[in-house]
């Protein structure tokens, strides 16, 4: 390969590598900022300053490139845009942190209104009126009060989805219990919507629909922490193994040197699959996995009986009559020819 | 110059492996589009019984004089019973047949939906009963072999237990007895199961959720490495042959009957019954010392579905003086299609079920009916041939009564 195709792959490399670094950081700084339920994220005025800070970084980095140094140039720029932008969250979050025993939930909210307010205004040219609207400011106030509403709905309900966590869970706790802890948050959450009384004409088919509808939102979070499990195995494995393979091509590769990592990567695997199969915790998911999957299907097969409850199709149900009807009574009948084949050898 | 592991240097290296990666795709595809004969169940047989789903076949003896004593086979519910009969070099089957058995297997089909409700008291004391019995009548004997494979080999027990006058021996092969064991991940895996929720929202309990749960127990291999080594090996006919027979096998799976799994769930992975003496079955308690016939117990010692822990148990819960047990360093399915089967483990196999199905017993005629024939009809009932007609067996080496066991056949 050539020098300079070398130094653009690491040039490459190494922008990823901050790209990524950034990009989780940034990830985690937002997650925390809107994690404190009684202090709502200032999202309006958030988006606002990012977007500031967005349009200065990429007007710096100039037109498109026509060299790969500029895209380099223009790639590293992006990064420290981002940068920027993570140092402007983090500031956020500490904002955020700071005022969260002083503000009150009504007051955070109205803040959180009038900002979302203002950046309508700056947004909304003042002759746009949306159809069926008397002026542009009637939709700002039609679209606020909703906003305000959807606020206080999302505060409440985070703050019943904290109140599932236990503060003394320990981050490998966590990572164990993802599927408890999320089952516990939907119930108190959306679980609540999902499973709301249905009324009307349709309410038994809208039950079962809701039914199935929840059921198959826990079975994707058991199967979730299930695939879970299997994948963290498979990246130990890896990590194992690469640690393992730094002996073998230290050496002078040969053909095979390929074969043996093979033979390494097969028998830890084996092994760390092999022990991960017999804890606790994994025929916990396991169980977990099977139950949810079960009340799924018997969620799926009630709605789809009840769908066809009104066509000329026999269901299911209707059929596993008859089939126990025609067990029993062939049950009967070959014990009856029993009882005659003893009578007849008796005579 | 000295080559150093330099970008250069991988590249080149595996730059050589590419190169034959190719040549054996390119010859793999001329051996996958051609006609490969990938039929199971080479040996020649002929269905004698058929009911409901299952069927009973007798193999086409290739002696001229079969042992009296036949031989018939129930395999498990799970997977089909062809194992025993795979292909021309992996059959034990024919190794029964050049012993000079009578060999009959039963083939418990595909359960549909209407048999979700057949419990393992319609599997033993009805199917396996009315198969016995056929055999019985069919070859003129009064106890017959009995040899169960797998969940087949723990039906086997129950019956001879619940039925010692049909059957003359018991074999069984890589057969779970004992359940309370950790050695096996199907062991583990089990206690978290709901067998009555899996039989009522199922029915029929999938073939291909238990393929499912077979494959997870080494997902690796069985997933993974299986089909890198079909590559690596796709340019040899015979070896893209096997391997698709044998996947044809493994992912032919049928259906289990709800009740039926809901039931051997329950009483063996959960409660342990049989060996406990507590497991019922039409109403009676089954007890393993009611089996006093001969038994040979054949398992495999690196099995991960059936531990080794799980089926020895059995020769210390029967009541018979002569027990064997044959154990072998192979796993659950090398018993049947590995180069020792053929050569080793079948062989030895065919031996001990040759050696015990040499006496020949007339069925008795029932007391009173003799007196009242008449002459003529005594002349005429003497005529009549049954499907084989006996004939006198001049009398052979029989193996000397045995005391304890003797295990033989472990080789480290």
């Amino acid at each position: 390969m050539s020098e300079s195709t070398n130094q653009i792959l690491e040039m490459t490399l190494d922008l990823q590598k901050k790209w990524a670094e950034t990009a989780m950081k940034m990830s985690s700084a937002l997650s925390s900022a809107g994690s404190n339920p009684k202090q709502p994220l200032d999202a309006a005025a958030w988006m606002e300053q990012a977007q500031k800070i967005m349009a200065k970084g990429m007007a710096d980095s100039g037109a498109s490139p026509s060299s790969l140094s500029d895209l380099s140039e223009q790639l590293e720029q992006a990064a420290s845009t981002y940068a920027s932008l993570l140092g402007f969250a983090q500031a956020q979050s500490k904002k955020t942190d700071n005022a969260a025993e002083e503000s009150t939930e009504a007051n955070d909210i109205s803040a959180l209104l009038n900002q979302y307010q203002e950046m309508l205004s700056g947004w909304m040219p003042s002759e746009f009126a949306p159809p069926g609207m008397a002026s542009a400011e009637a939709w700002q106030k039609a679209s606020t009060t909703m906003m305000g509403n959807w606020a206080r709905l999302m505060t409440d309900l985070t703050q019943r989805a904290t109140d599932g966590f236990d503060a003394k869970t320990t981050p490998e706790d966590a990572v164990q219990g993802i599927y408890a802890s999320w089952l516990k948050s939907y119930e108190a959450t959306l679980g609540r919507f999902v499973n709301m009384p249905a009324v009307g004409p349709q309410r038994y088919s809208m039950e079962k629909l809701e039914k199935s509808t929840d059921t198959y939102l826990k079975y994707q979070a058991a199967n979730s922490d299930f695939q879970s499990k299997i994948t963290q195995t498979g990246i130990e494995t890896l990590q194992e193994v690469t640690e393992k393979a730094e002996g073998l091509f230290s050496e002078k590769i040969e053909e095979e040197t390929f074969d043996e990592f093979y033979a390494l990567l097969m028998s830890v695997g084996e092994r760390r699959y092999r022990d991960l199969f017999s804890t606790p915790l994994f025929c916990q998911s396991l169980e977990a996995l099977v139950a949810t999957g079960l009340d799924f299907l018997d969620s799926w097969n009630d709605l789809t009986e009840e769908t066809l409850k009104s066509t000329p199709i026999v269901t299911q149900s209707q059929a596993d009559e008859m089939h126990k009807e025609i067990y029993l009574l062939k049950k009967r009948l070959s014990q009856l020819e029993q009882r005659l084949g003893e009578q007849d050898s008796q005579e | 110059m000295e080559p150093t592991n330099s970008m250069d240097q991988i590249s080149s290296v595996f730059a050589k492996r590419l190169v034959k990666l190719q040549e054996r795709l390119l010859k793999g595809t001329e051996v996958m589009t051609d006609p490969l004969d990938t039929s199971c169940g080479p040996t020649p047989k002929d269905e004698v019984l058929s009911v409901d789903r299952w069927k009973l076949y007798r193999y086409r003896p290739v002696v001229k004089n079969p042992k009296p004593i036949p031989v018939i086979i129930f395999y498990a519910l799970i997977n089909r019973y062809y194992m025993v009969d795979l292909q021309s070099d992996r059959s034990m089957v024919s190794k029964f047949l050049e012993a000079g058995l009578d060999v009959y297997v039963v083939d418990w089909g595909h359960p549909s939906r209407g048999d979700r409700y057949l419990t393992m008291e319609d599997y033993i004391d009805g199917y396996m009963n009315q198969a016995v019995d056929f055999v019985r009548k069919q070859s003129g004997q009064d106890a017959i072999t009995v040899y169960g494979i797998c969940q087949g080999g723990t039906f086997s027990s129950i019956y001879t237990s619940r039925y010692p006058e049909k059957v003359k021996n018991l074999a069984i092969m890589v057969a779970p007895i004992d359940f309370d064991t950790d050695k096996g991940l199907l062991n583990v895996w089990s206690r978290s199961l709901d067998p009555d929720r899996m039989a009522e929202t199922f029915g029929n309990v999938p073939g291909d959720f238990m393929n499912m749960g077979f494959l997870l127990l080494n997902p690796l291999r069985l997933m993974f490495h299986k089909y890198v080594d079909l590559v690596d090996h796709m340019n040899d006919k015979d070896f893209v042959t096997n391997f698709v027979r044998m996947e044809r096998w493994i992912f032919d799976s049928p259906d289990q009957a709800g009740e039926a799994f809901r039931q051997f769930v329950k009483c063996m992975y959960h409660k342990n019954q049989l060996v406990k003496g507590e497991f019922e079955l039409g109403g009676k308690l089954v007890n393993l010392k009611n089996i006093t016939q001969p038994v040979l117990n054949v398992f495999a010692e690196k099995d991960h579905l059936v531990p080794p822990d799980s089926s020895r148990p059995f020769t210390d819960l029967v009541g018979s003086k002569d027990k064997t047990v044959l154990s072998y360093p192979t796993g659950h399915i090398g018993l049947f299609t590995s180069g020792r089967s053929q050569k080793e483990y079948a062989p030895a196999i065919a031996k001990w079920l040759a050696e015990h199905s040499g006496q020949k017993k007339k069925r008795a005629k029932k007391a009173g009916v003799k007196a009242s024939m008449s002459d003529a009809s005594k002349e005429k009932a003497k005529k009549v041939p049954t499907a084989k007609t006996p004939k006198k067996i001049t009398k052979k080496k029989k193996a000397a009564s045995r005391k304890g066991t003797k295990t033989k056949g472990s080789k480290k």
